[in-house]
């Protein structure tokens, strides 16, 4: 589940998202978030998720139509297929980006360039100034992601993620530790502005800024991150705590699985990208890449750290190609509650299944892919890997402990466990999740929902992209609901 | 970076490193935590628990 949780939200989204968010200013809601909302929903989701599992069910639809038997309950559950859907869609394309960079840093394409040189090197990559709008080795690079996807996908999900996670995710945290160690040595690399180094880079983070406290888009962003980097609010853990036992340790592999996650995103992804992006270009250049896209930050910054070592290319080319497979692990995640659902609710086989997720991939991931330059991955990051993530959460967070009802939802939780969880977190499950997750979504709503809906400030030629995001979206949640109709109707035939 | 900036920097790190070798202590003292992935992937399925388990009431208690 570490293995699950740990990729590419820790070290290319979230130095992204504080650069975006101010920096001190948004670490403060991470924080809280985690505390309130990020482990509870682990165990939320690690919880009802065993508990189906144990009744032949693995994704949200029929999870929450056996703990909550009312009709509606089944269709609460359509984000829980639906948003690992919309993510894997982008979410491949940036995976092969790290897969293309390990390739290009061993051919040695990085070197001798300047910082200046590797944003244009990703502009160029990501297709500008391109007539469809991606270049040639970006899509190329993409269909061999997809490939080996589908390669593992098919493989059956315990034979594909344990081995590959045993292996590689301790060879990530390794060089991670040892580039951090790294990283503190650049100090200022432009002696004529010693304002901009490393330690002022770890000041944009951790200065603490209370200034922007009051911005819910701060608070919604952190709550969306901390669901991301965990991976709750998908389904996928819920789809993998459907394969638990019942003498499980609930209690401790959900906190293991976060804490796990942290360490390797505060400490060492938050002192990778965003410190070096800031001693080489300073505060504003930092945020106009982190602008410029969602996960660019990475791939400007770490290139041209790898280039000031000795066996930079090769050391370059490990640290992307690990990234890779920490994004192999989380997309073949992202997969499976759909693959899931459609094997469980609807009778189909795992190859059926697993093709059918792959095809809809396939032909959906020209949205974000094409659209890249106009905003159109960002847009279904938004909605999809923010708005969607807290919204679900919330669904689940009231499912499980408001019409499951609190004493079994508590009593679940600790089936099997070593450990107690602290009581008064039997309060905060309950009621401060749910309502902190209201309040931040109402807040956000109140404040900045509306110049969103309406793409307030959006330059008129990205519209359509950003549109065609949106329809997407409700394209795909029309679908879902529509096969969740069916099976619906499918078990309807089943009951005696 | 602030004297606030490393205050803020050093008790969270200190947090998570202290929380993350809580729990690796937990899960490395527990043999049940010391699962063998093989053994574990050869019998992975739904409803592996040998009874079957009725569904839960949806009625609040």
């Amino acid at each position: 589940m570490a293995g699950n949780a740990v990729g590419l939200g820790n070290f290319l989204r979230f130095p992204s998202l504080v650069a975006q968010n101010g920096g001190g200013a948004f670490m403060i809601p991470y924080f809280v978030a985690l505390l309130l909302v990020g482990i509870p929903l682990m165990w939320v989701e690690l919880a009802m998720g065993r508990c189906g599992g144990a009744r032949g069910v693995g994704s949200s639809p029929g999870v929450f139509a056996l703990l909550w038997r009312r009709p509606a309950a089944r269709y609460a559950g359509i984000l829980g297929v639906l948003l690992p859907l919309i993510v894997l869609t982008y979410y491949l394309y940036i995976e092969s980006w790290t897969l293309a960079y390990g390739a290009f840093s061993l051919a040695g394409r990085f070197s001798g360039g300047t910082a200046e040189d590797l944003k244009g090197f990703l502009a160029s990559f990501q297709g500008a100034g391109s007539r469809w709008g991606v270049s040639a080795a970006a899509y190329g690079f993409l269909l061999l992601s997809a490939a080996l996807n589908y390669w593992v996908i098919s493989g059956g999900i315990a034979r594909g993620i344990e081995r590959l996670a045993l292996v590689g995710m301790p060879a990530l945290f390794l060089l991670a530790v040892f580039l951090v160690v790294r990283v503190f040595a650049i100090g200022a690399p432009d002696p004529s502005v010693p304002e901009r180094s490393v330690v002022n880079g770890l000041g944009f983070i951790w200065n603490p800024d209370f200034s922007r406290l009051a911005d819910a888009r701060v608070w919604l962003a952190a709550a969306g991150q901390i669901f991301f980097t965990l991976s709750v609010g998908f389904g996928a853990m819920q789809c993998y705590a459907s394969y638990l036992r019942r003498r499980d340790d609930i209690v401790v592999t959900g906190l293991s699985t976060c804490m796990t996650n942290e360490f390797v995103e505060v400490i060492l992804g938050g002192s990778l990208a965003l410190p070096v992006a800031f001693a080489f270009f300073g505060a504003q250049g930092t945020r106009e890449i982190a602008d410029g896209g969602m996960f660019n930050l990475g791939f400007v910054t770490m290139p041209a750290v790898f280039q000031q070592m000795a066996g930079g290319p090769l050391l370059g080319g490990a640290w992307f190609l690990l990234l890779f497979l920490a994004g192999l692990t989380s997309s073949v995640a992202l997969s499976q509650p759909a693959v899931t659902f459609l094997e469980d609710e609807l009778g189909w086989s795992h190859r059926r299944a697993v093709g059918a997720v792959s095809a809809f991939v396939l032909v959906a991931m020209h949205v974000p892919v094409l659209g890249l330059r106009a905003g159109a991955l960002d847009e279904l990051d938004f909605w999809a890997g923010t708005v969607g993530l807290a919204l679900f959460a919330f669904i689940e967070s009231a499912v499980f402990m408001w019409a499951f009802g609190p004493s079994k939802a508590w009593a679940e939780i600790h089936e099997g466990a070593e450990a107690r969880i602290p009581r008064a977190f039997r309060f905060v499950l309950a009621y401060v999740t749910p309502i902190l997750l209201a309040a931040i979504f109402g807040a956000w709503l109140w404040q900045d929902g509306w110049a969103r809906l309406t793409m307030k400030g959006a330059a008129a030629g990205t519209k359509p992209w950003l549109w065609g995001a949106r329809l997407l979206i409700a394209g795909t949640f029309a679908a879902v609901a529509a096969l969740v109709a069916m099976a619906g109707r499918r078990r309807a035939g089943e009951a005696p | 970076m602030t004297p606030g900036g490393w205050i803020f920097m050093i008790v969270s790190w200190g947090a998570v490193s202290v929380a993350t070798a809580w729990c690796f202590w937990r899960v490395l003292r527990s043999p049940r935590h010391w699962t063998r992935p093989e053994e574990d992937v050869a019998r992975l399925h739904h409803g592996e628990f040998g009874e079957p388990v009725p569904p839960p009431s949806g009625d609040e208690d």
